[in-house]
């Protein structure tokens, strides 16, 4: 016997409420799975084509020391014929009429950009940069924020250092201004002639140099060319990360223009992890509830079926008509999920475009995207649907082969999620494991419960005699309910602690300096304490780690397994002093010794993790040509938040004084001297200091925690709405599901109020048990993902308190708005 | 002891199910009400246990007024007055057989219950199955755990609602043999619903509900 399909649907579908709650989850969680995608992929093609012009050339060969003479004949006699730029970033100040302002310097030869433009407002129109510095003498040519904040203009003098020239141009356009900045304030662009008459020291000021390549025949060739640049100028590895003012990872590094995609995307690096993450775990507990609730569906049309059968319609047509539904739902969720996305990735896009600083068309998904995300949507929802109906109906298959097929659908859907997101097979099975162990923990609940449960006495209270009695019998739906749920929950407080990780690590302190004054040099350290006695002031060498153990650097971070070289690899500041100072704690070993032969040495807790070192390591530093090796005797824990001249790195003092160094001092907030005084008086009696304003800094961090934190909150507000979506639907379809019985209770006498009593103890246990497994298992699966984090790991207490009440609030009224369902009219 | 005095159900108003009905049951009286589906049966036993009030009239419980209580009242005195038989047994499938027949019990407050209900699943012939689940459970089974759910906390009033509607003419007997005999000795008053007539003819007193008026038999 066969029934018309409409027919079948409408006695087997789930109401339209249920439909509507699982279609609107799914598709938030594709749009944003799809959105993360397209914006990912379009975000690098969008790189790809402007990286050279953001380069300014084909290969930048980039370094915190001027070139040696033997490195740039070694350049030359590789590459004989190229065109060649300079430039130098590095920080100062100027003085506006009694307005210091900190800038950042940007000298320039004449050949300054090979590819791009860095187009001028002059006095006679817009011009090439290249023109003004070839032809104007002491050039300077000023940012336009300087120009409209401070009323600089065209023709004014303006001194940095020692050095006094003439604003000749305004910038209309630069092709590098994010991707190579140290980003300390407004850029002033000088002649790099003009360097030395600032009276800075190029060995000693913190400066980062850039030879700039262009080849003459540059197709196809840059990767060869930079493997033999490398070779000649003796580079061992091939790490290319260049972060603010520290500059290249290696004393020199070589890299092409499309070496500085990754680069450009480093600040939302962490936050692009952070929403794959999030995607994944969102659509996988999407999933989990389209799965959870199709079976309490089948659970709940199992009479409705079994009617069929009886009536002759063939289980096929019943399986196939379940099909026909999911496939529906399909549907609208992948066109909803893929349309969302794309507008998600829009919005997004376009947010970076303008915080990168470059300008991006629309992101365009190409068709292999399209398909492999539809592909995705289809085998999520009809391969969900597919599983449950065989776990369902397949009563002969053995609870070990209905378990088996869970976890291969499981592990194909993530397989597939992880492909798309092109993580590793690593991470694959990382994420796989952790998923199936967080499953295990709760199904282990679940089995805890039912085991105490009937072993518990019980007790007197009749609704909770009754809830206690329904919550051991009603063994599948407790089971799903609680991985279910569980899961959510733990989606929902891992971000919530990752937010109180970020907000732990950005927020300054009350008590802050007012600003950080760097390349203090040897003959300015009396005046500059004898001007600042309340500053906090420290030596400052610039050395790079040459061996730990005697292996050198580069095979120890190999063999340690080290997962961000670039720690390792970089110039390091390596300060000396005699204790501690306020915000350090020792966490091993102790603090420096005179009785200790050896040279010791202090370092920083989470710097020792990242670079796997323990007490008793040594380390051999290069500092400016000369070797010293130190025995780390003690490692200790620094509060950043202080904004105090902390190191990673402190050696016994005095080890550090034979080597050339500049000081490093921190102004605090000073009582009759407003910031601009103090800004003024540096600028005249120390012009070739760099000064960070504190403020700023904070702001700016402030600033961008704000954007993350923003990220993280739309996150957290995604996975509660999910969250939030599901329970509604667990509770409306187990207050469902209770109805029947509730009302036999209410026919043979159970009073309402200890229905009511009943039904919200059996929420309540089960709530309760979820929530504190929940938060045991996200503060554990929290220190696993934040361990290999620079991320100090914190927790957001809030949730841990807050979800169990929302959750008991949201299934107490949901139960009680549908009383009027089952209680009986007293009142025709 | 019930008493009905002119009760009258009308749903919205246009729909007459019951008309000035007068019926008292009290202590080891047997009634049988019969009538065709839809005659209004079920919702005269449902103003009688007081789920809904009559539009006019009043049901007195023990010389209560039914709806001068309250909704709890009125759920304690359903717990400690009426015991409920109903044709689709309505046992709960959490509960084991045993479970089942304590409910009743716990309901009026006995919490030591187990022996008082195995010494039920004895005499009704489940004694071997007080662990067993609803489901586990042939009708007739079910039917007789349904009777000792409602006979074991001895209430002054049984209430049957077509007690072997559900069963084959085989076990209905046996039913109706085994509902009499827990009866017997007992001074619990009966009111039953019922398509048939031989169990009908089992009571006392015998009414037809015709047109909404009850008419003696």
């Amino acid at each position: 016997m066969t029934l018309p399909r409409r027919t079948l649907l409408t006695i087997l579908r789930m109401p339209r409420r249920y439909q509507l709650a699982i279609a609107s989850v799914l598709t938030v969680s594709m749009m944003l799975m799809n959105g993360h995608h397209f914006l990912t992929r379009g975000l690098s093609n969008t790189l790809a084509n402007q990286s050279k012009s953001l380069l300014t050339a084909d290969i930048e060969i980039a370094s915190t020391r001027p070139l040696s003479a033997d490195a740039i004949a070694a350049i030359t006699q590789t590459l004989p014929a190229h065109d060649v730029a300079t430039r130098r970033i590095f920080s100062s100040m100027i003085q506006t009429g009694d307005t210091p302002t900190i800038i950042e310097v940007v000298a320039v030869d004449n050949a300054y950009p090979l590819v791009g433009d860095c187009l001028v407002h002059t006095a006679t129109g817009v011009s090439p940069i290249q023109t003004i510095m070839s032809q104007q003498p002491n050039p300077i040519v000023i940012a336009a924020a300087l120009a409209e904040v401070h009323g600089i203009n065209l023709g004014d003098p303006l001194t940095i250092g020692r050095f006094t020239g003439t604003v000749q141009g305004i910038v209309a356009s630069e092709p590098d201004i994010r991707i190579q900045s140290v980003a300390y304030g407004p850029r002033v662009y000088v002649h790099a002639d003009d360097v030395l008459r600032m009276g800075f020291d190029p060995a000693l000021s913190r400066m980062y140099h850039s030879r700039f390549i262009r080849l003459s025949d540059p197709a196809g060739a840059i990767d060869a060319t930079i493997a033999r640049l490398q070779a000649a100028l003796g580079i061992v590895g091939n790490s290319k990360t260049i972060q603010g003012s520290y500059g290249p990872s290696q004393p020199i590094v070589v890299r092409g223009y499309r070496d500085i995609n990754p680069a450009m995307i480093q600040g939302f690096y962490q936050l692009n992890r952070f929403f794959g993450w999030l995607s994944v775990m969102l659509l996988l507990v999407s999933c989990l509830a389209f799965g959870y609730i199709s079976w309490l569906q089948r659970y709940r049309a199992q009479a409705s079926i079994d009617q069929l059968r009886h009536l002759g319609v063939p289980y096929a047509t019943i399986q196939r008509t379940f099909f026909a539904a999911s496939l529906r739902l399909s549907h609208i969720i992948v066109g909803l999920g893929l349309l969302g996305g794309w507008g998600l990735a829009q919005i997004t896009g376009q947010m970076m475009y303008a915080a990168i600083g470059i300008s991006g068309s629309w992101l365009m998904p190409t068709l292999v995207d399209l398909i492999t995300l539809s592909a995705l949507g289809y085998v999520t929802v009809v391969g969900t649907a597919g599983i449950v109906g065989y776990v369902s109906h397949h009563s002969d298959a053995s609870p070990r082969q209905k378990q088996a097929i869970l976890g291969g659908g499981m592990a194909l859907f993530i397989a597939l999620l992880w492909g798309i997101g092109g993580g590793s097979i690593l991470e694959f099975v990382w994420g796989l494991g952790g998923l199936l162990v967080a499953i295990a923990v709760f199904y282990g609940l679940d089995r805890l419960l039912r085991y105490v449960l009937t072993r518990l006495p019980l007790p007197q209270s009749l609704p909770l005699r009754l809830a206690i009695i329904y919550l051991r019998q009603a063994q599948a739906l407790r089971t799903t309910s609680i991985i279910t749920l569980g899961m959510a929950l733990t989606v929902i407080m891992v971000i919530a602690h990752y937010k109180a990780s970020l907000l732990a690590e950005f927020t300054p302190k009350n008590s802050i300096p007012q600003l950080f004054v760097m390349d203090i040099y040897p003959d300015q350290k009396e005046a500059f304490m004898a001007m600042f006695t309340e500053s906090t002031i420290a030596p400052l060498v610039r050395g790079r780690i040459r061996t730990i153990n005697d292996v050198p650097a580069t095979d120890y971070a190999q063999n340690a397994g080290i997962d961000d070289p670039y720690f390792l690899f970089r110039e390091q500041n390596v300060s000396s002093r005699a204790t501690t100072q306020v915000g350090e704690s020792i966490r091993e070993g102790q603090w420096f010794t005179p009785e200790d032969p050896r040279i010791e040495m202090s370092i920083e807790e989470r710097f020792a993790n990242q670079l796997a070192l323990s007490l008793n390591d040594t380390v051999t530093f290069d500092m400016m040509g000369q070797p010293l090796t130190a025995t780390i005797t003690s490692i200790r824990r620094v509060d950043w938040g202080t904004f105090l001249p902390n190191f990673f790195m402190i050696i016994e003092p005095p080890y550090l004084a034979p080597f050339p160094q500049t000081h490093v001092a921190a102004i605090p907030p000073l009582a009759n001297q407003p910031l601009a005084d103090i800004k003024r008086d540096l600028a005249r009696a120390f012009p070739t200091v760099a000064v960070i304003d504190i403020a700023q800094t904070s702001q700016k961090i402030m600033g961008f925690l704000q954007i993350i934190g923003t990220a993280v909150t739309v996150g957290a507000l995604y996975a509660t709405a999910i969250g939030v979506v599901l329970l509604l639907v667990v509770f409306s379809l187990l207050s469902d599901l209770r109805q029947a019985s509730a009302m036999q209770l209410y026919w043979i006498g159970m009073p309402i109020s200890h229905i009511h009593r009943m039904i919200h103890y059996e929420h309540g246990i089960i709530i309760g048990l979820i929530s504190v497994t929940s938060a045991i298992v996200s503060t554990i699966s929290y220190a696993l993902l934040i361990a290999r984090s620079p991320l100090p790991f914190t927790l957001n207490p809030w949730p841990l308190f807050l979800t169990p009440l929302v959750l008991v609030a949201i299934a107490s009224r949901h139960w009680r708005s549908h009383q009027q369902h089952w209680t009986p009219q007293t009142d025709v | 002891m019930i008493v009905c005095d002119a009760i009258t159900k009308t749903y919205k108003n246009t729909l007459t199910v019951l008309s000035n009905i007068d019926l008292q049951v009290g202590k080891g009286d047997r009634v049988s009400i019969m009538g065709p589906s839809g005659s209004g049966k079920s919702t005269l036993l449902r103003l009688m246990a007081g789920l809904e009030d009559p539009t006019t009239g009043t049901v007195r419980v023990n010389d209560q007024n039914l709806k001068s209580l309250s909704d709890d009242d009125r759920s304690q005195l359903r717990a400690t007055t009426f015991g409920f038989v109903f044709q689709s047994f309505r046992l709960f499938s959490p509960l084991t057989a045993r479970e089942n027949v304590e409910l009743g019990l716990w309901l009026m407050g006995v919490h030591d219950s187990k022996d008082i209900a195995r010494d039920w699943l004895d005499r009704v012939g489940l004694g071997d199955r007080e662990h067993h689940y609803p489901h586990e459970l042939s009708g007739g089974e079910m039917q007789r755990v349904a009777i000792a759910r409602a006979l074991a906390p001895n209430p002054p009033i049984i209430i049957a609602d077509e007690p072997t509607g559900n069963l084959d003419h085989a076990h209905s007997e046996r039913i109706q043999r085994l509902f009499f005999d827990c009866l017997d000795n007992r001074s619990a008053g009966l009111i039953m619903v019922t398509h048939d007539p031989k169990l009908a003819a089992m009571c006392s007193t015998r009414y037809r509900l015709d047109h909404g008026t009850l008419v003696p038999e």
